[in-house]
């Protein structure tokens, strides 16, 4: 896989917003490419990858939130 | 809690971009100024929360002398620089007013602090109509699809001038 194939694959995930496709696809395909990338690709790639992880955090954050919230909720 | 990916570490040390690495820490350490909040806001608009985190890290590490380093999400630092200089405000002190609200909502107090940092250079504060077409202006600029954009500082000022003006 070329890295410009490798950008193109993250920016469809991107615009599915399917950050956990984005994060599972570069996972398994980073290693492959990483001796090809130069330092603008792999800038590209944490401009992407960022917007991933970012996302993913805050949807585990405010599901988090919620299950405190819910708790007293339940008990009641 | 920050992580460092070694993978990304080895490759900039490999590449010769030492400084790289401590420009992501202050970065992601901006981001994690305090719990995160909705992911709506930062999955739309994300140049709202990365341009104010990007523009601060470069203008830390020019401050400690590190000036080598490439600024990520070039597009957004250009449109804030851009919307500072069209309102006559200092882009750090508006920067420093978004950086007290979380990650997921600068964009909800954007106008607020637009107006706050009017008020401390003691200049007009925004009409309800201007609130509102500057809002649409930077809704476009700090859209996610601008993210890897290579910015036009003409073009986003004439966007700027046209919309808000």
């Amino acid at each position: 896989m070329t890295p410009n194939t490798f950008l193109a694959r993250l920016d469809t995930y991107s615009r599915a917003n399917d950050p956990e496709g984005m994060l599972a696809f570069a996972e398994q395909h980073l290693l492959e490419v990483m001796p090809t990338l130069s330092a603008s690709e792999m800038r590209q790639i944490n401009s992407l990858g960022e917007w991933a992880a970012m996302v993913v955090s805050m949807r585990e954050a405010t599901a988090h939130t919620t299950n405190h919230v819910a708790e007293p909720t339940l008990r009641s | 809690m920050l992580y460092f990916s070694r993978m990304q570490v080895r490759f900039y040390l490999g590449v010769g971009e030492p400084d790289a690495i401590t420009s992501t820490w202050v970065h992601e350490s901006i981001h994690a100024r305090q719990p995160f909040g909705s992911d709506h806001e930062y999955s739309t608009w994300t140049g709202y929360e990365e341009g104010m985190t990007e523009g601060l890290t470069h203008r830390l590490l020019i401050s400690q002398g590190v000036t080598q380093v490439d600024v990520s999400f070039p597009f957004y630092v250009t449109a804030y620089e851009e919307i500072a200089r069209m309102l006559g405000i200092d882009v750090v002190t508006l920067w420093r007013g978004l950086w007290r609200h979380q990650s997921g909502s600068v964009r909800a107090s954007f106008i607020s602090i637009v107006n706050l940092t009017l008020i401390q250079s003691r200049r007009d504060i925004l009409t309800m109509r201007q609130r509102e077409r500057l809002q649409l202006a930077t809704d476009t600029l700090f859209s996610t699809h601008h993210r890897n954009d290579r910015p036009d500082r003409r073009a986003i000022a004439d966007l700027l001038k046209r919309v808000v003006q």
